[in-house]
């Protein structure tokens, strides 16, 4: 994989790509849980939801730079 | 650990809230001077400059700024390469465009409310921000809008990290909080408004109520930002806010019609709802107690709708309490049973809606939408539009008379000036209270660049020889009535310390920087004081007409959620008012002319509904109707004389048409909400008319 991509003219890194792309990714995912009541059994909410989207997007970043 | 902090004397838990905000604001710009140090940023001060501009005590309000600001930015540094594509060999043209820009978001910045004026405000300012080193650099134009996108992201990513996730307070908690509060206050409210007397007290309350309802709504919104949780009880939590505001103003119109009715004498009347007044109480107070969390509240909501289904029996008792032939008590009695009928409903429907806000699910059926509006003044916002694109324009045309190499700065700071403080209550006091800040930061930001910088050698070094001067900083912020200060503390302090790596120590042009800061700031202070000023007295007259005119919206407008949509715009221009007042004034006029204006409405929109619901002829009415409105408009004591000797005829003649109307039933409650919309009005327009006289 390239380690930078072309956005018309504009080299932008793969991984701010990997970045985006990983946020909707967890806001669904974010929003089900948060439906879901899961939430609530968790002690520490942000850390958990910080910790999830740090697993996605780096999931993400080692697939795309293996 | 919850009940030991919650049993903590107050000063203790007032400092430990205090330093926490501290120990996260110096953390989070901290870090993001690490991050920027890391990465090589061109600026790492303007990270911290972000971290601290977004310290809030809340993670949800952090968050919420941080999404302004970065919206903002994108669309300020968007905008900046339109202009700059199209007018980079055009200086004057140039200027003349930005500051065109920035009079427009500036405009937009006074007419939002909260964060989204703050988004607008950045907006414009970005434009200032790239536009002008991009201007002599114009191919790296492209270059620095990314610099400074990336380093705003990089502040609003660290104080957003360390908000939310070291020591967080958490908007939502405090939510809980006041929700609760504000139904404990409500019932307590009730049980003072179903009975006359009290009536100064009351107001206050529902004046306080105002209060909470705008803090509620900063609350809802910031929790939004931080918790998914709250994104699924956003909507039942915007109509628990929508039902409070509806609500307690349904008490307030009852309690003035049962005032009046005690003050006209009229006991008999009083004395046949007492029981059902009673009744009402005692339900809403389960178990003779305010029911502290929503789930105790629950059962509230059932046996209000037994009251209310069982209505009819209750309204053939107050009749009974009158000779046949009284048709006008019989009027009476009924007429206060509409108002009173309205508040039980209300109540029932705010205890609903409480009742399910501690689930994560809950059906929104039968719970109106309420949006509260905010009303804004056209006229403030161009002219501190039109004032902060002449600031610009002037400081730019000093930049290029003088060729100060400062001008920059300058320009920057009278902007960004003229723009906060456009949309404050007292803009005069507030760009003070900043500049206080920025001149209290000179010597720390001496002292700090001759002696702390040179020694820190290493990034650790640096944070521990910044952290006292952070901390200060952040201490400012937290002090009451001194936030701006601590803003404007670090404004100077962290852009004229200029941090970079490879540090550059360059005491003279660190001092002309300083300089063009102080400059910058001070002339927009004077600008703000000068440009048409925005004296608080006439801004408060300018709200007070605008809540008079207000009227007309309940006279024309479509009776579609009418009675909601009129309310929220009465309450939030009495606060308008209310904030403008001079420190010395009584706030009573302003809170007495803001409830009489609630009250008028209410009987004009409830007549307006009796009159569609039959098909009568309207003219009259609205002849009626727009005479009102002219008269209140104008504050014309004598034909408000005239208009109430007209309502006494069209009382007496609704009397007559309600004993006509005996087995009729619908017709009959026709002219009992007519007549209801009638003794409100005269019990309105008789206090305006005291209002008046001492005014």
């Amino acid at each position: 994989m390239p380690r930078e991509v072309d956005l018309s003219g504009v080299y932008v890194p793969s991984l701010l790509v990997a970045f985006v792309l990983a946020l909707p990714v967890f806001w669904l995912l974010d929003g089900m849980l948060a439906r879901a009541g899961v939430y609530r059994w968790v002690w520490h909410i942000d850390l958990f939801r910080l910790c999830l989207f740090v697993v996605m997007f780096g999931s993400l970043g080692l697939y795309w730079y293996r | 650990m919850n009940a030991s902090i919650t049993q903590a004397p107050l000063w203790l838990r007032e400092e430990g809230a205090a330093w926490l905000f501290v120990t996260r604001t110096v953390l989070g710009i901290l870090v993001a001077l690490g991050i920027a140090f890391r990465f090589d940023l061109s600026s790492p001060g303007s990270a911290a400059v972000t971290v601290s501009i977004i310290a809030l005590p809340q993670a949800g309000l952090v968050l919420e700024k941080s999404f302004y600001r970065l919206l903002g930015t994108l669309l300020g540094a968007f905008v900046t390469l339109l202009l700059l594509s199209g007018l980079v060999q055009h200086r004057d043209l140039f200027i003349v465009a930005v500051a065109a820009w920035i009079g427009i978001c500036t405009a937009a910045a006074a007419w939002f409310r909260g964060f989204q004026a703050y988004g607008w405000l950045l907006c414009g300012y970005t434009t200032c921000l790239i536009g002008f080193p991009a201007f002599g650099d114009a191919t790296h134009a492209f270059a620095i809008a990314v610099d400074r996108v990336t380093i705003v992201s990089v502040g609003i990513l660290s104080a957003g990290l360390v908000n939310a996730v070291i020591l967080p307070t958490r908007s939502a908690d405090t939510l809980v909080q006041v929700v609760r509060r504000s139904f404990t206050d409500f019932v307590a409210f009730l049980d003072a408004a179903t009975a006359p007397g009290g009536a100064a007290r009351l107001a206050n309350t529902q004046q306080q109520f105002s209060r909470d309802l705008a803090g509620l709504e900063t609350l809802r919104a910031a929790s939004l930002f931080e918790d998914p949780a709250s994104r699924v009880r956003n909507s039942r939590l915007s109509a628990f806010i929508g039902c409070f505001m509806y609500a307690s103003s349904r008490l307030q119109v009852l309690h003035r019609q049962l005032d009046a009715l005690e003050k006209e004498g009229q006991a008999a009347v009083l004395a046949a709802l007492q029981p059902t007044l009673v009744r009402f109480r005692a339900l809403v107070r389960v178990a003779a107690q305010v029911p502290g969390s929503a789930r105790e509240a629950a059962p509230i909501a059932g046996q209000l709708q037994e009251l209310l289904d069982h209505w009819g029996d209750r309204q053939a008792e107050w009749e009974s309490a009158f000779d046949p032939a009284d048709a006008r008590g019989r009027a009476v009695v009924l007429s206060t049973g509409v108002l009173l009928r309205e508040a039980v409903d209300c109540a029932r429907l705010l205890a609903s809606v409480y009742a399910q806000l501690h689930s994560p699910r809950g059906s929104e059926r039968g719970v109106p939408r309420f949006r509260p509006g905010v009303t804004s003044d056209a006229l403030l916002a161009v002219i501190g539009g039109l004032r902060a694109a002449v600031v610009l324009i002037v400081m730019c045309a000093f930049w290029i008379a003088t060729a100060w190499p400062e001008g920059f700065s300058a320009t920057l700071l009278a902007a960004v000036g003229c723009a906060l403080f456009a949309s404050v209550p007292n803009p005069t006091f507030a760009a003070r209270q900043m500049c206080g800040g920025f001149l209290f930061a000179v010597p720390a930001l001496l002292i700090c660049y001759t002696w702390v910088l040179p020694a820190a050698n290493g990034f650790g070094m640096l944070c521990l020889g910044l952290s006292p001067f952070l901390a200060v900083g952040a201490w400012l912020m937290t002090r009451p009535g001194m936030t701006l200060s601590g803003s404007g503390y670090f404004l100077m302090f962290l852009t004229g310390l200029d941090l970079g790596s490879p540090m550059r120590y360059d005491f003279i042009s660190m001092c002309n920087n300083a300089l063009g800061l102080l400059v910058g700031i001070g002339f927009a202070t004077l600008c703000l004081g000068i440009l048409a000023p925005a004296d608080p007295d006439w801004r408060r007259q300018r709200a007070l007409r605008l809540l008079l005119r207000s009227l007309r919206l309940a006279a024309t407008g479509s009776l579609q959620h009418l009675q909601p949509r009129f309310e929220s715009r009465v309450r939030d221009l009495t606060l308008q008012a209310m904030v403008q007042r001079p420190a010395n004034a009584a706030a009573e006029d302003d809170e007495a002319l803001g409830s009489i204006i609630l009250d008028i409405g209410d009987a004009l929109i409830r007549w307006r509904t009796a009159i569609a619901a039959t098909a009568l002829d309207t003219r009259a009415t609205t002849a009626f109707i727009d005479a009102t409105v002219v008269a209140v408009e104008r504050r014309d004591a004598l034909s408000l004389e005239a208009l109430m000797r007209e309502l006494e005829v069209l009382q007496t003649t609704a009397v007559m048409e309600f004993a006509g109307a005996a087995d009729d039933t619908a017709l009959g409650a026709a002219v009992t909400a007519r007549l209801a919309a009638f003794s409100t009005l005269r019990t309105a327009f008789r206090d305006l008319g005291g209002v008046l006289h001492a005014a």
